[in-house]
C-alpha cells in the first residue's frame, strides 16, 4: 500500500511539468543567481572590488601619494573626482624628503625597504611630482567639493569617497611635533550602503601612513647617521668625487630633534631603562634619557625598549626600534573620520530601502495574484458573462489594471507608513518623490502582472511561472540582496527587473534626497515599461474571448 | 452579427449558414436556425458536436468565419435596439466571495442597470429565484441548487429577450431542477426566448418546446419530439411480440426477426392497439409476451448520431 501511495505521488509529479519546474528547476535557478551574486559580488575575494572616489580641496604631494597608494591596491578601483592639480605648473618640484632626497648615498637608501616601496608607488604617480613645495595654491571651497561628492554618490558608482581637506599637509614632515596640533585629516564619505568599504579603506589608509611613518623616520635616521659620521670626521663626496662641506649639506639633514615626534611619548625611558644595566648604549638618569653614545640632549621620546638584547651598535638598535614603532605611531599621524551625509540629514535612510525592497517584492506577488483573478473568471465563465454584458474587453483589461495599480499604491503606502511610524524614515519630507516612485512602480508592476496573466493559460500555470519570475527578479533586482553588494555585471542584469529601477528611484528619494528631476530615468523606464506591457496585454487580450 | 427589425415576426434570433473553425477544426458547418420569442429551445447533441461554439458565436464571444447571426428588434418593444442577450455559463459564473445581493448588484451594473431600477430589479429577481432569504449570504455558502439559481438570476437583471443557458441543471437535485425550469417557463411566459443545451434527455423531452439535435457541427434534426420521431423513425409506437419457439406462420403487418422468435409492428397511435390485438386473435397467434413501446429522444438521438462513442 505504501508503495502504491508513493507511486501516486510519483505519477502526479511526473505528469505535472509545472510542479517539476518548482521542485527541481526553481532551486537550481535560485542557487545560480545567489552563486553569481556571492561569487562576484559581496567581497569574497572574487572580482568585486571596492570603488573608491578620491577628492581633495587642495592638491598636495602627500595627497597624491595617498591617491597612488590607493590606485595600486588590487582590491580597490580608485578614481579621482576633481582635477584642480591639472592647473599646476610643470616646473613644480617636490620637496618631500621621503620621495626626493637625492643627496644621501644609494647605500644608505637601500637600508630602508619601506621607503623603497613608497618611493616606487609615488614615482608612478607623475602628478605628485608636479605639486610645488607647499602644495597647490588652488583651493576648492567646501561647497564645491560637497557638491561633487553628492553627485558622485548619486551616480551609485562609488562605495566610498576619500576626501582630503584643504589643510592636508604637503608631506608628512609638515606634521608638527606638537601633540596639540592636528594630524593629517582624512575623511571617508560613505552613503552607508556598504559598511565593509569603510573598514577596508580605513585599514588601507592607515597602512599608507604607517609606511610613510617608517620612511620619514628612516630618512631622519639617515640624517642622524650622516651628522654623526660628519662629526666623526667622515667626508661626503659629490658626483665628481669632491668633498662636500658640512654647511652645504645642512638643508637636507634635519636636526635630530625632529625625529622625536615619531616615537611613543607614553613610554618614558625611566620606565624602561632605569636600573637596566644592559641598556648601556643609552645613558639614563631618574629624569629620563639625556645622552646617547655620549652625546647630550637626546630627546626622551627616543627611548625605545629593544626587543632584542642590546647591541654594541646604537644605530642598528635605533633602526630596529624605528621600524617596529612606525605602524603603531600611525594613529598619531592620521585622523580618519567617517562622514555619512544622508545619515546626517535623516534618521534612518537604510530602512527606507528595506521597505522599498520588500514592498516591491510583495507588490509583484499581490499584483500577479490579482491579475490571476482574470484566469479564475475565465475558468468559471464569469469573464464570459462580463464580456457578453455592456463591458467590453478594453473595459475589463483597463479596469483590472487600474485596480491592481491602486491596490499596489496602497500596499506600498501602508508599508512606508509603518516604516515611518516605527523607524522614522521621514516619509513626509519625501512625500512627492515617494508618490512619483510609488505610482511608477505600481503601474509597471500592474502591467507586468496583467501580461503574465494574459500569457498563462491557467491559474496553476500562472502561480508556478510567477513564483519563478518574481523570485528571480527580486533576487537579481535587489529586493533580497542589496544592489551595492553585487558586481557590476549583476547590477547590469538587475536593470532588466522592475525591482532594480524601483529601488534605485526610492534610493534617490530617501537616501540621496535628490530632486524630483533626478528620478527622470527611473520613472521613464518604469512608466515606459508599463505602457509597453499594457499595450501588449491589450493586443493579446483577445484570447479571453476565444476561451 | 447583424441586427434587423423583426417587424411582427416572433423571431428574435436567426442564424444563417454559420460556419466557424475553432482550434484547427471546423466546429460549425453551416448552421441555420431561428429562435422565437417565448420559446424554450433545447439544444441536444453529443460531446464535441459544436453546441458551445455555437453559443459563443451567438453571444458574440466568437466571430463566425462566415454566415450571419441576427438579433432582431421586437416590434412591440420600447427599446429601439435589438433584443438583449443574457448568458448563463455552464460553471458557476458568480463571485463566491460576494453575497447574493452583491453579485446581483455588480452584474446588474455591468448590464447597465443602476440606481433604483436596479434595487427594484434585484428584489424581483431574488423572489423569482427563491433566494430572498439568502440575499446576505456569501455565494460560496449556498447549496448547489441555490448557486445554480443565482447563476441564472445574475443573467436576467437587464430583462434579456434571449437567454442562453449552457447546461443549467448540472449537478442539482430534482427539486432545484424543477424550480429552475419553473423560472425558465416564467421567462418564456413573459416573452423571452430561452435556448439551453443539456444532456438530460428527459428535460428536453418534457420541458422544451422545440428540440435541435446537433452532431459534427451540423443540425441533424429540428422540431418537436413527435416531429423528430416522425422524421427519423417514422411511427412513434411499436408493438413487439415474443415467442418461446420460432413462429412459422405469416403475421400480416408484423415483421418477423430471425430466428423468428420476435415480431415488430409500428403504429401511429395507441388507439390502434386493440385493432392489432384483434388481428393476432384472428390469426390464432399466441405470443409469450407482448410489449408496447413508444419512441423517445434517446431513439431519435441514437438513430441520428449512431451508437459509437464520441470523444
Amino acid at each position: 500500500m505504501i508503495l502504491t501511495i508513493l507511486r501516486i505521488l510519483y505519477l502526479r509529479l511526473r505528469n505535472n511539468p509545472l510542479e517539476l519546474l518548482l521542485v527541481f528547476v526553481m532551486p537550481v535557478i535560485f542557487f545560480s543567481i545567489f552563486a553569481a551574486i556571492f561569487s562576484n559580488g559581496i567581497a569574497t575575494g572574487g572580482d568585486k572590488k571596492l570603488r573608491v572616489g578620491w577628492i581633495s580641496n587642495r592638491d598636495t604631494a602627500l595627497g597624491f601619494q595617498l591617491l597612488g597608494f590607493l590606485e595600486q591596491n588590487s582590491s580597490l578601483i580608485c578614481t579621482r573626482l576633481n582635477s584642480s592639480a591639472d592647473e599646476m605648473t610643470s616646473d613644480a618640484i617636490t620637496s618631500d624628503p621621503t620621495i626626493a632626497d637625492q643627496t644621501t648615498s644609494d647605500q644608505l637608501v637601500s637600508d630602508q625597504p619601506a621607503l623603497d616601496q613608497t618611493n616606487s608607488e609615488v614615482s608612478a604617480d607623475q602628478t605628485a611630482n608636479e605639486v610645488n613645495e607647499n602644495g597647490s595654491d588652488n583651493v576648492q571651497d567646501d561647497a564645491t567639493i560637497e557638491s561633487q561628492i553628492a553627485d558622485a554618490q548619486k551616480s551609485g558608482r562609488y562605495d566610498l569617497i576619500v576626501r582630503l581637506p584643504a589643510d592636508f599637509p604637503n608631506h608628512l614632515n609638515d606634521v608638527s611635533d606638537n601633540e596639540d596640533q592636528p594630524v593629517c585629516q582624512v575623511s571617508l564619505v560613505t552613503d552607508g550602503q556598504n559598511p565593509m568599504a569603510v573598514s577596508m579603506v580605513t585599514s588601507i589608509v592607515k597602512g599608507f601612513f604607517a609606511q610613510k611613518r617608517a620612511a620619514v623616520a628612516g630618512e631622519h635616521l639617515l640624517s642622524l647617521r650622516t651628522t654623526a659620521e660628519l662629526a666623526a670626521g667622515a667626508r661626503v663626496l659629490d658626483a665628481e668625487g669632491r668633498p662636500v662641506p658640512p654647511q652645504a649639506m645642512a638643508p637636507v639633514i634635519a636636526a635630530p630633534g625632529d625625529v622625536a615626534q615619531f616615537f611613543d611619548a607614553a613610554r618614558e625611558p625611566t620606565d624602561i631603562f632605569v636600573n637596566d644595566k644592559n641598556a648601556g648604549w643609552i645613558q639614563t638618569n631618574p629624569e629620563g634619557v639625556n645622552s646617547m653614545n655620549g652625546q647630550e640632549g637626546v630627546p626622551s621620546r627616543w627611548a625605545i625598549a629593544p626587543d632584542k638584547p642590546p647591541s654594541d651598535n646604537p644605530t642598528q638598535l635605533l633602526e630596529t626600534a624605528l621600524a617596529e614603532k612606525a605602524v603603531s605611531d600611525t594613529d598619531d599621524a592620521v585622523n580618519i573620520s567617517v562622514e555619512n551625509p544622508q545619515a546626517a540629514s535623516q534618521e534612518n535612510p537604510r530602512i527606507a530601502m528595506y521597505a522599498a525592497g520588500i514592498a516591491v517584492l510583495f507588490l509583484l506577488f499581490s499584483a500577479t495574484g490579482n491579475a490571476a483573478a482574470l484566469l479564475e473568471e475565465a475558468e468559471s465563465g464569469t469573464l464570459d458573462r462580463i464580456l457578453v454584458s455592456k463591458a467590453g474587453l478594453f473595459h475589463i483589461v483597463v479596469g483590472k489594471w487600474l485596480g491592481i495599480l491602486l491596490l499596489g499604491c496602497l500596499q506600498i503606502t501602508v508599508m512606508f507608513l509603518w516604516a515611518e511610524l516605527a523607524f522614522k524614515i521621514q516619509l513626509g519630507k519625501h512625500l512627492i518623490g515617494f508618490c512619483v516612485m510609488t505610482f511608477s512602480t505600481a503601474a509597471a508592476t500592474a502591467s507586468f502582472a496583467m501580461l503574465l496573466a494574459t500569457l498563462c493559460k491557467t491559474r496553476a500555470q500562472l502561480n508556478a511561472v510567477s513564483v519563478v519570475i518574481i523570485l528571480s527578479m527580486s533576487a537579481v533586482g535587489g529586493s533580497m540582496i542589496p544592489r551595492f553588494a553585487m558586481s557590476d555585471r549583476m547590477k547590469e542584469i538587475g536593470r532588466w527587473t522592475f525591482n532594480a529601477w524601483a529601488l534605485d528611484g526610492y534610493q534617490k528619494v530617501f537616501w540621496y534626497q535628490s530632486p524630483l528631476s533626478s528620478l527622470q530615468t527611473e520613472v521613464t523606464v518604469l512608466l515606459g515599461s508599463s505602457v509597453v506591457l499594457g499595450l501588449l496585454t491589450l493586443m493579446l487580450s483577445g484570447r479571453w474571448k476565444r476561451g | 452579427m447583424t441586427e434587423s427589425t423583426a417587424a411582427k415576426s416572433a423571431c428574435v434570433l436567426s442564424l444563417e449558414n454559420v460556419r466557424k473553425k475553432y482550434r484547427g477544426r471546423e466546429a460549425l458547418k453551416g448552421i441555420s436556425l431561428e429562435l422565437n420569442a417565448g420559446e424554450l429551445l433545447g439544444f441536444f447533441g453529443p460531446n464535441g458536436a459544436g453546441k458551445t461554439t455555437m453559443i459563443r458565436c451567438i453571444s458574440g464571444l466568437l466571430r463566425p468565419g462566415s454566415g450571419k447571426i441576427t438579433r432582431h428588434v421586437l416590434a412591440d418593444s420600447v427599446s429601439t435596439g435589438p433584443v438583449r442577450l443574457g448568458l448563463v455559463p455552464q460553471n458557476l459564473a458568480v463571485y463566491p466571495d460576494l453575497t447574493v445581493q452583491q453579485n446581483l448588484e455588480v452584474f446588474g451594473r455591468l448590464e447597465g442597470v443602476s440606481g433604483r431600477p436596479l434595487r427594484d430589479r434585484i428584489g424581483e429577481v431574488l423572489k423569482w429565484a427563491s433566494l430572498e432569504d439568502r440575499a446576505k449570504s456569501l455565494a460560496k455558502t449556498l447549496s448547489g441548487g441555490m448557486q445554480r439559481r443565482l447563476n441564472i438570476a445574475c443573467s436576467v437583471l437587464h430583462r434579456p429577450g434571449i437567454l442562453l443557458l449552457d447546461e443549467p441543471t448540472v449537478g442539482v437535485d430534482p427539486q432545484s431542477r424543477e424550480r429552475i425550469y419553473a423560472m425558465l417557463q416564467e421567462l418564456t411566459a413573459q416573452g423571452a426566448a430561452v435556448l439551453l443545451t443539456t444532456h438530460q434527455l428527459e428535460e428536453v423531452e418534457t420541458r422544451c418546446d422545440r428540440i435541435v439535435v446537433m452532431d459534427h457541427g451540423t443540425i441533424v434534426a429540428n422540431g418537436t419530439l413527435s416531429d423528430l420521431v416522425q422524421q427519423t423513425i417514422g411511427q412513434p409506437h411499436r408493438v413487439i411480440l415474443r415467442f418461446d419457439h420460432p413462429y412459422t406462420k405469416p403475421l400480416a403487418s408484423f415483421t418477423l426477426d430471425e430466428p423468428r422468435t420476435s415480431a415488430t409492428c409500428a403504429i401511429k397511435s395507441m388507439k390502434e392497439l386493440p385493432q392489432v390485438l384483434s388481428v393476432l386473435k384472428q390469426l390464432d397467434c399466441e405470443p409469450s409476451q407482448i410489449d408496447v413501446r413508444s419512441y423517445g429522444l434517446q431513439d431519435v438521438f441514437l438513430e441520428l448520431t449512431g451508437r459509437s462513442l464520441r470523444e
